[in-house]
């Protein structure tokens, strides 16, 4: 197995994620959002962050009319003077090689070529995306004989991981370009849920990267939270890091509304602070902290130390969801957990297993302390992480 | 080239589909392949067209070169090409008899093959009956008809229930035709089938290895072969290389001809 790549996926407030990058050097990139940093900011990031990132062009909702994406040409609805899928055809060659050229002027690790977002799948989704996305963007790569690796995106639905023939389809797809380098992969997966509690879509997801990895594609996963923890179990390439909850959850993003308007925080009624335990793989209520010190004896063991604990941890402290601490925090704790990861593949499903065990036990004894955690703080998880887990070495085995 | 004065038939040679082929002599350019015929629709005009357009853009020992193509109003069509001294790998199957000949073979095909694939083309249709062999046992690729460019239109129609192909040498996505899923790794199925007959000399997919009960083409469908006939036994990595090749479902087979030949070459080795 090779060791896992974490990128930061920016957007509100990227700087953020810079900062995080540069000064704690957490991660290994950056994953650059247009819609939230206009092109005149991206073409004069410094070269060093830029070569080791690469821009997601977001052509999620084509006909998006953001303002941040009026200063990229190559955007659908810009280019197209308005976008309507029926006439695009004409306009994807010319979008396609001002997206190609600006990735490579700027010198980012790998092209990518984008995707759009299908709320209902149509019946020819996947000529549509041939010929409006995929097509056009290969032909200008090998026209102009690009050297960097390319990478497809592709938004992959549960639906399509837990129906067989859509699956199928969408892996014949992906693996059809001998071009093509590894797949940037975007899940969607609606949940009411913090924490995904679902053994199968887990297992399915997994074993849909393990099939692109059989092919000899990279893997990127985007937008994931700390479930991209066990995903790392299928040997992925790469996992993300973000922020606010809408840049780990793809599906929050859509519902969010973050790639057609302008996002901010006021007047948000914005999530309650959460802190992330490496010990606990989850992210706890702020709410619990006071009780957890005065009554748990082993709380001084779930928060990983670094600088921006120590902030959070002074009484004085107001929290609040917009606070840089509170993902800078998870930021390095996290980073330290999947940099801790070994790279055979026995000794990474036992340090996992051993990890989520752990987890569960300091979950119990929190409950035995008196202290009922909320279901999006507690340990409900870990069942259905480790279920899957399990099974998707079973069927590495061949069991 | 006024076809007329310049060529003389010397002898028909196969009969089948919409045309006839013939060997012939012409003044000019010596022995020729004559193919004679009628499209029946817009679509099969189009595929001749087509097959002409690719011979003119390869010029490769790998595919015969064509001379001159005329059709009139009626989807008369008369095409000119190249004639090989060689035998269909069909009536030469004997001379490969070891893994390593089928593996040399097979590399000797890629070299060809991937003129198309590199230009997005899959041939659809390798079967042992368009696959020539020089006496130096090069092979050449005949009857590119119904190769497909992939960025190109369709000429096939959905409603279809099979997709253009020969049926015992196509793969599970073509005899569905399911279009969109037409990529390099169709022609890798044609391509399994090929290297298990020069190793088995039968059909892998025939009731006679299988079991009876069902045909090669329910048999191609459900994926049911055996890579075992008589005394014939594979060597695991022969086997591993055609089991890849004979994936039902295309993600799991080759996804580039690069790795094929690597793991020919090393079969060789």
């Amino acid at each position: 197995m090779e060791s896992v790549s974490l990128y930061h996926q920016c957007g509100f407030r990227e700087i953020w994620n810079i900062d995080s990058f540069t000064r704690d050097r957490v991660g290994d990139g950056l994953i650059i959002s247009p819609i939230n940093m206009e092109s005149h900011k991206v073409n004069r990031l410094p070269i060093s962050i830029k070569q080791c990132s690469f821009f997601d062009p977001q052509f999620y909702i084509p006909r998006s009319s953001h303002k941040a994406l009026n200063s990229y040409k190559f955007f659908p609805n810009n280019i197209a003077g308005g976008y309507k899928t029926v006439d695009y055809a004409k306009y994807a060659s010319q979008s396609a090689r001002i997206c190609v050229d600006y990735q490579v002027q700027n010198d980012f690790k790998y092209i990518i070529m984008p995707t759009v977002f299908f709320d209902e799948l149509p019946n020819n989704y996947i000529a549509q995306l041939k010929e409006l996305y995929i097509l056009p963007f290969l032909n200008v790569i090998s026209t102009i004989g690009a050297e960097k690796p390319t990478l497809l995106s592709i938004i992959v639905k549960d639906i399509q991981l837990n129906d067989s023939d859509y699956r199928d389809e969408l892996l014949s797809l992906l693996t059809s370009y001998s071009e093509i380098d590894g797949i940037y992969l975007i899940p969607y997966y609606k949940t009411t849920s913090k924490r995904i509690k679902n053994a199968d879509y887990l297992l399915n997801l997994m074993t849909f990267i393990d099939v692109l990895r059989a092919n000899d594609l990279e893997v990127h996963v985007g937008y994931t939270d700390i479930e991209a923890y066990i995903l790392t179990i299928a040997d992925v390439n790469s996992i993300t890091i973000g922020s606010y909850e809408n840049l780990r959850n793809f599906s929050n993003s859509i519902s969010s509304h973050r790639f057609e308007t302008k996002e901010g925080t006021k007047g948000m009624n914005g999530p309650i602070p959460r802190i992330y335990s490496s010990k606990l793989l989850q992210w706890i209520d702020y709410r619990y902290l006071s009780s957890l010190e005065s009554d748990y004896s082993k709380s001084n063991e779930l928060f990983d130390d670094t600088e921006y604990k120590v902030t959070m941890f002074d009484p004085g402290y107001k929290w609040h969801f917009t606070k840089p601490e509170l993902y800078k925090h998870y930021f390095l704790s996290f980073n330290r957990q999947i940099k801790s990861l070994p790279n055979s593949f026995d000794e990474r499903y036992n340090h996992i297993m051993n990890n989520i065990k752990k987890a569960m036990d300091y979950f119990d004894g929190i409950r035995d302390c008196g202290i009922l955690l909320d279901s999006n703080s507690d340990g409900s998880h870990l069942g259905f992480w480790g279920t899957a887990v399990n099974r998707f070495v079973k069927y590495k085995r061949g069991v | 080239m006024d076809y007329d004065k310049d060529i003389r038939i010397i002898k028909p040679l196969k009969e089948g589909g919409q045309k006839k082929v013939y060997l012939a002599e012409s003044n000019t350019l010596g022995k020729v392949i004559l193919k004679v015929g009628q499209c029946h629709s817009i679509s099969d005009l189009e595929r001749i067209k087509r097959e002409v357009d690719l011979l003119r853009s390869i010029k490769s020992p790998y595919f015969p070169q064509n001379y001159a193509f005329r059709y009139d109003s009626n989807g008369n069509f008369q095409m000119l090409e190249e004639y090989i001294e060689s035998k269909s790998l069909s009536e030469c199957m004997h001379f490969f008899d070891t893994e390593v000949k089928i593996a040399q073979f097979a590399l000797e095909l890629i070299n060809g093959m991937k003129l198309l694939w590199n230009s997005r083309i899959v041939h659809r249709d390798l079967k042992p009956d368009n696959i020539l062999i020089k006496s130096t046992y090069q092979p050449v690729i005949i009857d590119l008809g119904i190769a497909r460019d992939l960025e190109g239109i369709s000429l096939t129609k959905s409603i279809l229930h099979r997709g253009p192909c020969t049926p015992i040498y196509a793969s599970p996505e073509q005899l569905k035709n399911m279009k969109d899923c037409i990529d390099i790794r169709t022609d890798f199925f044609s391509i399994g089938i090929i290297l298990c007959e020069l190793f088995l000399k039968v059909h892998p997919f025939h009731p006679q290895v299988v079991g009876e009960g069902f045909s090669i083409v329910e048999n191609i469908e459900a994926g049911r072969y055996s890579l075992q006939y008589l005394d014939k036994k594979m060597s695991p990595h022969f086997e591993s290389i055609v089991k890849k090749l004979l994936e039902t479902k295309q993600y799991n087979r080759y996804r580039t001809y690069k790795k094929f030949e690597k793991d020919l070459l090393m079969l060789i080795s």
